[in-house]
């Protein structure tokens, strides 16, 4: 009996070492990192998407909300939100890059076909996985951009109505809609995703990686196994890939637009970044000729790239020996990096133009915009409605008053807080215990102007009946007051809710800085009698004496 | 001989070499293992670190419960699971204590085993739980069966004549 036989390490580990062990051809260096990388970043997926799926609700009634609930409230959820988002974008990119390098290197001549094939129909899959993640959020630009991409189906002769409504699930864009992108995106494209993938290494596997420039059946030499130098450069690799994508998330996070709302108007939808080409196409060929951008030049060019080994049968792999192939390649990769570029340019034109309409619209008042330093009312008007601050401020105050009415604003801010505020909104309101998550308002980086033309016709809104002017001028009030109206605070167990400086609960609004953000009579109006400033607050009305009012306000007003 | 010895460093170096490089992969894969584990374990586990909360919730007037015998009183509370929040109806059973600390007992009804609703039976004059005919005596505590510990008795205070019980979710 062979003495070696019984040290060969047995079943698994034989089957390790003998994948570890595989001879790399001379050449083989950095770029052929790509793919593997690509393993690192769908591994990333699939462990970031199980994840989001724990709390993610696939109803258009609850898709949003499940969504703001992973942000605010699950531990690391932005981050993990984050990485799901940027690992896609990293896809496309080095999905790209993959294809880029195989066939500049021609590494999809024969005997490796196969590979290159499964390859396409990867590149393919990842795009699917783009489109029918983006609804899954269901804000603004996911209903939209979703709607614009399944109408271009409709560009299709014949049966192109009967695949918008195969996709739509019914006649529009609705819930079903997004059961069924969930059920692709976390089933059916998984399932394909993994098999593919399978296939792909299992031809890399019996073919061996391609000895770089040499011709099939020329002679080439082993220096180096794929454990350890090799998978050492994939491993640098992947971890500054990996590396990217969270610093970017944890720096950024993943966009989260308003909720769909499928009656507004105002709103431009543009597809992420890698449908950019695609998108261009469509605005290039106009009319009759619309099913040349949607349907015939994507689909041919398809066709093309799966068919490409079987149409390119020059066996040399070096460059200067491909003259065809290597311009025809080069023409395709300029083109869809121009398309992707000039997409991206118009779509930061449509988004200036907007701009620029609310402000035509406003403009009128005077030309010498650039010394104003005062607010314009009437382009604060066209700015609140460019920006739909009336989507979630509404007029009238009611319970928990999450955003604010702002009916009476110009009873109750401060204009110099409100214009910081608008420049740089804060958490008012932190999630209690028993609360929904509470949102912050975005930022909508304004300008300066912007903010003080925005601020002056907030300011505006005004019910002074509400708010008759009190008898008292907190400006004389005196330090006995300010003292009286501290212990009433913690007397009367604001603290139980509010917090004040280093004390208290996070449950109603912070007070610690509170005089500079509410005008003295608004205070003193709600202490007295919260009810009737915001109905069904559930602020506790105290019933507190005038004077014990005043001394509050005396004390609050004080915290700046 | 010198040959030899030649061959020997550049062997030597070579082991070194992939020594590092060894390290290396399992360095680097151990480090984006680690990054994506660390944040992944938070989002997985938030509901472990989450704190429930509590509240008072009106069962009635504390007349309403003076009969002799444990009464079933069902309660509305709102529940919050996550992004959503619903109104709820449960139960609970209101025992009254003839010369007690406190003139009423407030029962849970979930049996201490493995969660039924335990049903109180006139006849018996016991609490029992018909999933494993665990048995408890008016007072919730343990009589027959396979329940660990006795009924959770609920914080209660009276107030303007109403009875209040405490919730805790």
């Amino acid at each position: 009996m062979n003495p070696d036989y019984e040290k060969k390490p047995p079943g698994i580990l034989s089957v390790v070492k003998n994948l570890l062990d595989e001879p790399m051809p001379k050449g083989v260096n950095w770029p052929q990192t790509l793919g593997s990388v690509l393993l690192a970043l769908i591994i990333l997926q699939i462990v970031t998407g199980v994840l989001l799926s724990l709390y993610y609700s696939p109803n258009s009634d609850a898709a949003y909300e499940s969504i703001q609930y992973i942000e605010t409230q699950v531990l690391f959820g932005k981050l993990i939100r984050g990485i799901h988002y940027f690992a896609a974008s990293g896809m496309v990119i080095v999905i790209f890059a993959h294809i880029c390098r195989t066939f500049f290197y021609a590494a999809y001549k024969p005997p490796r076909q196969w590979t290159w094939i499964f390859g396409v129909a990867l590149l393919l899959i990842t795009l699917g996985f783009a489109f029918t993640g983006y609804l899954l959020p269901w804000d603004m630009k996911s209903y939209f951009a979703t709607k614009v991409g399944i109408n271009i189906a409709g560009i299709v002769p014949v049966v192109g109505h009967s695949i918008i409504k195969i996709m739509q699930g019914g006649s529009e864009v609705s819930t079903i809609t997004l059961s069924r992108f969930f059920s692709l995106h976390v089933i059916v494209l998984p399932l394909l995703l993994v098999l593919l993938v399978g296939g792909h290494l299992y031809y890399i596997r019996l073919h061996g990686p391609t000895p770089p420039w040499l011709k099939d059946g020329e002679p080439v030499s082993y220096p180096n196994r794929f454990y350890p130098q090799q998978l050492f450069r994939d491993s640098v690799a992947a971890f500054l890939v990996v590396g990217a994508v969270v610093f970017l998330a944890a720096k950024y996070g993943a966009h989260l637009e308003p909720k769909a709302n499928p009656n507004d108007t105002s709103y431009v939808p543009r597809p992420d970044w890698y449908f950019y080409s695609l998108f261009q196409l469509l605005k290039i060929f106009e009319g009759k000729l619309e099913i040349v951008g949607a349907v015939i030049l994507p689909g041919a060019f398809v066709t093309m790239l799966i068919l490409l080994p079987f149409l390119d049968r020059n066996p040399e792999r070096r460059l200067s020996q491909r003259p065809l192939a290597v311009s025809g390649g080069g023409v395709a990769v300029l083109s869809i990096l121009i398309l992707t570029t000039w997409g991206a340019y118009e779509a930061d034109q449509a988004k200036q133009r907007l701009l620029a309409k609310t402000e035509a619209a406003a403009a009128g008042a005077s030309s010498d915009a650039a010394e104003i330093k005062t607010g314009d009312p009437q382009r604060g008007e066209a700015l609140y409605t460019a920006l739909k601050c009336g989507e979630c401020h509404k007029q009238v105050s009611q319970g928990l008053n999450i955003p604010p009415g702002l009916g009476f604003a110009g009873n109750k801010y401060n204009e110099d807080w409100l214009l910081g505020y608008l420049q740089e909104p804060y958490r008012i309101r932190w999630s209690a215990k028993d609360r929904r998550p509470v949102e912050r308002m975005p930022n909508f980086d304004l300008t300066d102007q912007e903010a003080r033309d925005l601020a002056s016709f907030i300011m505006q809104n005004k019910m002074d009946s509400k708010f008759p002017e009190p008898d008292f001028d907190w400006a004389e009030a005196d330090s006995d007051m300010v003292l009286s109206g501290r212990d009433l605070i913690f007397e009367y167990g604001c603290v139980g809710c509010h917090r004040v400086g280093d004390e208290g609960q996070n449950i109603g609004p912070d007070l610690t800085a509170v005089g500079s953000k509410l005008q003295d009579s608004y205070l003193y109006h709600l202490i007295k009698a919260p009810q009737q400033i915001i109905s069904k607050t559930p602020m506790k009305d105290f019933k507190l004496d005038q004077e014990e009012v005043e001394d509050m306000v005396a004390y609050l007003r004080g915290k700046k | 001989m010198q040959i030899h010895s030649t061959q020997l460093t550049v062997d030597e170096e070579s082991i070194s070499r992939r020594g590092f490089l060894k390290a290396a992969i399992g360095l680097l894969n151990g480090l984006i293992a680690l990054t994506l584990a660390v944040p992944g374990l938070g989002f997985l586990l938030t509901p472990v670190f989450r704190k429930g909360s509590s509240s008072w919730i009106k069962l009635g007037a504390a007349d309403n419960f003076s009969s002799a015998e444990p009464q079933k009183a069902t309660l509305k509370y709102v529940s919050e699971a996550g992004y959503t929040r619903a109104e709820k109806t449960g139960f609970v059973w209101v025992v009254p204590e003839a010369g007690g600390e406190n003139p009423l007992t407030v029962l849970s009804a979930v049996c201490s085993h493995t969660g039924c609703n335990v049903a109180w039976q006139t006849d018996e004059q016991k609490f029992v739980c018909p999933c494993h005919e665990g048995r408890y005596d008016r007072h919730g505590d343990v009589l027959s069966g396979p329940p660990p510990r006795p009924l959770t008795k609920l914080a209660t205070r009276i107030e303007n004549g109403q009875l209040f019980v405490q919730l805790l979710t």
